[in-house]
C-alpha cells in the first residue's frame, strides 16, 4: 500500500497509509492525516488516488507544498519523492513494485552445473585489505600529487568514520577530530538544525588553544556568517573577515577579530542539516602578521565535501531512528489494541454477570444471582491471569528457587482447571511420576507456565469427542531433568504454526486467546534454564514437554538462585 | 408480508455469539420473561437457524467468526430482511450504510457497540419483539 513516511518534523517516525481515494493533510484534527506542525496550514494539501497513481494537490496553503524541493500546486508522486509541508518532510512510497518483477525476470541465480560460463575464483580480498586503496606515500611524487593523495586520504577516513556509527554525537565528534588533525584550526563547531524550531544548535565544539592553555574560553560564532551559509547554501572562506565586503562591517566579525574562517553547509539529500564552522582566532589588537593564509580554497572544497558526507550520514541515522521509532509505535499500537480487546471482552463478561446478580436480587431469584456471580468470578480470574501474564512477560526476573514438589504443583493446576475442563466436556487426567524428589524451582512461576499450557490443551479439545488431556510428570536422574508433559487429543497444530505459537500475540484461539500464554510459559521455563518442546500431528493431538534442570536443594540453604546451583 | 411468512414467525430471539457467557446472560433473562431462545455459536449455524426458524429478533455478535465480519454482516442483513426479522448487531460496524433499495422505515438494523450494558440491550430486544408481534397480529387480521 502506498504511504507517506515522516522523516523530519514533530511527527517523525509516523507512517500514513494512503488507503482512501482522497486523503487530506493539515494541522486540524479533521484531516485524514493530521500533522502537528505550526507551519502547516489547517487544511494544507490532499493526496488523491487516480488512474495515474497518487496526485498531491496543494490546497492554497500559506507556506506551500514542495516535492523534491520544488513548489507544486499539483504533482503526481513517484516512489521516493520527498514531500515537504512546513517543517515536515515525508517520503512517498508507492505500491507499484513492477520494476522488481521485471528485474527478477532478467536475473537468474543458477547452480554450478547449470551455468553456461565456467567461473572459478582466481583471487579474493578481505574487507580490511580492500579498504587500503591509498598506497604508501612516495617521496618522489610532486607536491600537488601529495596534496591530492592527502585529500583523498581525508575523504576516505571521513567515509570510514561516517559508516561506522549510528550515533550522531559520536559521528560529529569523530568528524571534528578529523578536521582538527588535518587543518590548523583554533576553534571549531558543528551545529545541527533543530527540527522543531529550525534554529542551529551546537552539538560539538573544539578549541585547540583552550586545550593547550587549559583556560575556559567561550566560543562565539558570527551569526552573519552562519546566516549567509544557510541562505546561499554555499561554503565560505573568510580571510581577515572584517574587510570582506559580503559582511556587514558593523557585524560581529569585527568584534570577534576573526582572521580566517571556513563555514560550510552540511548539505544532505533533503536539505541542510547543519553547518560546520572552523576558524583561527586572534583577539582584537593582537593580530600577528602571518606569512600566508592558513586556510585555502582547497581547504574549503574539502570541508564542503566532508560536510556533505557527514550530512548524508546524519540523514541516514535520522531515517534509521525514525524507522525504529515507527516500529516501536507500531508494536506499542498492536500491544494496546490486543490488550484492549481482551480487557473489553472481560469487561463484557463482568457486566453480564453483574446484570444477572442485579436482576436476581430484584426478583429474589438466588439461582440467577449464583449464575451471575459465577460469571463475575470467572472473569475476575481471567483478568487476574491476564495481568499476571503481562507482568511475567514484561519483567526479567530471577526465579525464586525454593524446594518444591512438581507433582504437587501439577495437582494444584489440575484442581484449578477441573471445572473449566468439565464445562467443555474434556476429561482431565494426571499421571504423576512415582519417584519425584523435592527440587529447586519457583513453584508460583511453574504453576503459571503449566496452567497456560493446560488451558490451551483443554481449549484445543473442545471439538474432540471425548476430549482428553493428560498431564504427566517425569524425573530423569541420568540426564538431570524434570519434565511436565501435557498431551491432548485435540485438533493438532500445523507444522508452520508450531514456529509461531511462542510469538507474543500470536493466538490460534481467535478472540479467546491473549497470545501471551505460551510466550509466558516459554519465558518461565527459559528463566529456569529449561525450555518447552512441541510435538503435534494434525487431527490427532499435541504434546507439550516442559523441561527444566532437576536441581537438588542444598540442605544448608533455604532459598537459592540459579547461580551456584548443583544439577543432579 | 405474506400470511405464510407471518405464520412462520414466532416470538423468538436468535442469539448468535461465540461467548457462552453472553448467550447465558441473554438466555437467562429473556427466558424468565417468556421469550423463546435459539442459540448459535457460529455464523453459519446462526444463518441456518434464521432461515429455518424465522425468529422475531436476531442478536448477532459481529466477532462470532474469525475474519470477514463485513461478509457475515451482509449475509445476516439479507437473511433477516428476507424473513422480516429485526437484527441487533453487537460490535463495531465500519460502514453501516443501508443496502440499496432499503428505505429508513424498513431498515430494522440496530447497532450496539461493545462493551455494552445488558439493560439497554434487553430493552431494545423487548421493544423489537413487541413491534414484531404487533406487525404479525395486524398481518394476520388483514389476512
Amino acid at each position: 500500500m502506498a504511504s507517506l513516511f515522516v522523516i523530519q518534523g514533530t511527527d517523525q517516525g509516523r507512517r500514513y497509509d494512503l488507503d482512501e481515494d482522497a486523503m487530506s493533510l493539515g494541522r486540524d484534527n479533521d484531516n485524514d492525516i493530521q500533522l502537528h506542525d505550526s507551519e502547516i496550514s489547517r487544511h494544507h494539501a490532499e493526496v488523491r488516488s487516480d488512474e495515474a497513481g497518487y496526485l498531491l494537490v496543494d490546497l492554497d496553503s500559506s507556506n506551500g507544498s514542495f516535492v523534491n524541493g520544488n513548489q507544486i500546486t499539483e504533482h503526481h508522486l513517484a516512489n521516493g519523492d520527498r514531500v515537504q509541508l512546513g517543517r515536515t518532510l515525508m517520503i512517498f512510497t508507492g505500491s507499484d513494485d513492477s520494476s522488481s518483477f521485471a528485474l527478477a525476470d532478467e536475473v537468474d541465480i543458477v547452480g554450478q552445473s547449470a551455468s553456461a560460463v565456467g567461473s572459478r575464483i582466481i583471487s579474493s580480498i578481505s574487507h580490511e585489505e580492500g579498504s587500503q586503496i591509498i598506497g604508501r606515500f612516495d617521496e618522489s611524487e610532486s607536491p600537488w600529487l601529495a596534496r591530492a593523495r592527502s585529500n583523498l586520504q581525508i575523504m576516505y577516513r571521513t567515509a570510514l568514520a561516517v559508516s561506522h556509527t549510528l550515533d550522531i554525537d559520536q559521528l560529529l565528534h569523530r568528524i571534528m577530530e578529523l578536521i582538527f588533525e588535518w587543518v590548523e584550526a583554533d576553534r571549531g563547531c558543528i551545529m545541527l538544525h533543530d527540527q522543531q524550531t529550525g534554529d542551529l544548535v551546537p552539538k560539538v565544539s573544539r578549541n585547540r588553544r583552550q586545550r593547550e592553555n587549559r583556560q575556559k574560553e567561550r566560543l562565539e560564532i558570527s551569526r552573519t556568517i552562519l546566516d549567509y551559509v544557510r541562505e546561499h547554501r554555499e561554503g565560505v572562506l573568510t580571510s581577515d573577515a572584517k574587510d570582506d565586503q559580503r559582511w556587514d562591517p558593523a557585524a560581529s566579525i569585527v568584534k570577534m577579530g576573526i582572521r580566517e574562517a571556513i563555514c560550510v553547509p552540511m548539505q544532505g539529500r533533503y536539505g541542510i542539516v547543519g553547518v560546520i564552522y572552523i576558524d583561527t582566532y586572534t583577539a582584537p589588537g593582537r593580530f600577528v602578521q602571518r606569512a600566508g593564509n592558513k586556510f585555502s580554497e582547497e581547504h574549503l572544497k574539502l570541508m564542503v565535501a566532508i560536510a556533505h558526507q557527514a550530512a548524508l550520514a546524519i540523514e541516514d541515522t535520522s531515517y534509521y531512528s525514525a524507522m525504529v521509532q515507527a516500529e516501536r509505535l507500531a508494536a506499542m499500537g498492536q500491544t494496546i489494541a490486543t490488550l484492549s480487546h481482551h480487557i473489553k471482552n472481560i469487561l463484557q463478561g463482568i457486566r453480564g454477570g453483574s446484570y444477572l446478580i442485579e436482576e436476581g436480587l430484584k426478583h429474589e431469584d438466588n439461582d440467577i444471582v449464583r449464575k451471575g456471580w459465577s460469571i463475575v468470578d470467572k472473569n475476575q480470574e481471567k483478568i487476574s491471569n491476564l495481568v499476571m501474564d503481562m507482568l511475567t512477560f514484561s519483567k526479567d526476573r530471577e526465579p525464586d528457587l525454593v524446594p518444591s514438589d512438581m507433582n504437587e504443583v501439577v495437582a494444584d493446576v489440575l484442581d484449578l482447571m477441573v471445572v473449566r475442563a468439565q464445562g467443555v466436556g474434556v476429561e482431565l487426567k494426571r499421571n504423576a511420576a512415582e519417584s519425584m524428589p523435592e527440587l529447586l524451582f519457583d513453584p508460583e512461576l511453574l504453576q503459571r507456565a503449566i496452567l497456560n499450557v493446560v488451558t490451551n490443551a483443554i481449549d484445543a479439545c473442545e471439538s474432540s469427542d471425548p476430549g482428553r488431556v493428560i498431564v504427566s510428570t517425569e524425573h530423569s536422574v541420568e540426564v538431570g531433568k524434570v519434565r511436565v508433559i501435557v498431551e491432548d487429543n485435540g485438533d493438532g497444530i500445523e507444522e508452520v504454526d508450531i514456529k509461531r505459537i511462542f510469538s507474543v500475540f500470536e493466538s490460534r484461539k481467535g478472540a479467546r486467546g491473549t497470545g501471551l500464554g505460551l510466550p509466558v510459559s516459554q519465558k518461565i521455563l527459559r528463566e529456569h534454564g529449561g525450555d518447552i518442546f512441541v510435538e503435534s500431528t494434525l487431527g490427532t493431538g499435541s504434546r507439550f514437554i516442559l523441561e527444566l534442570p532437576a536441581i537438588i536443594p542444598d540442605p544448608s540453604h533455604h532459598s537459592d538462585t540459579l547461580a551456584g546451583i548443583r544439577i543432579e | 408480508m405474506t400470511s405464510t411468512a407471518s405464520e412462520r414467525r414466532s416470538a423468538s430471539v436468535l442469539i448468535v455469539d461465540r461467548s457462552e457467557e453472553t448467550r447465558d446472560v441473554l438466555r437467562t433473562i429473556l427466558e424468565a420473561r417468556g421469550v423463546n431462545i435459539l442459540e448459535a455459536k457460529q455464523g453459519a449455524e446462526g444463518l441456518e437457524l434464521l432461515r429455518e426458524q424465522h425468529p422475531g429478533v436476531v442478536v448477532l455478535d459481529l466477532e462470532v467468526d474469525e475474519g470477514d465480519s463485513a461478509g457475515l454482516r451482509g449475509a445476516f442483513e439479507d437473511e433477516s430482511r428476507r424473513h422480516e426479522s429485526s437484527l441487533v448487531m453487537l460490535g463495531r460496524v465500519v460502514n453501516a450504510n443501508r443496502s440499496e433499495g432499503v428505505d429508513e422505515m424498513r431498515d430494522t438494523r440496530h447497532i450496539i457497540e461493545k462493551p455494552y450494558h445488558y439493560g439497554p440491550l434487553i430493552r431494545t430486544i423487548e421493544q423489537l419483539l413487541q413491534q414484531h408481534e404487533a406487525v404479525a397480529s395486524s398481518s394476520i387480521e388483514l389476512g
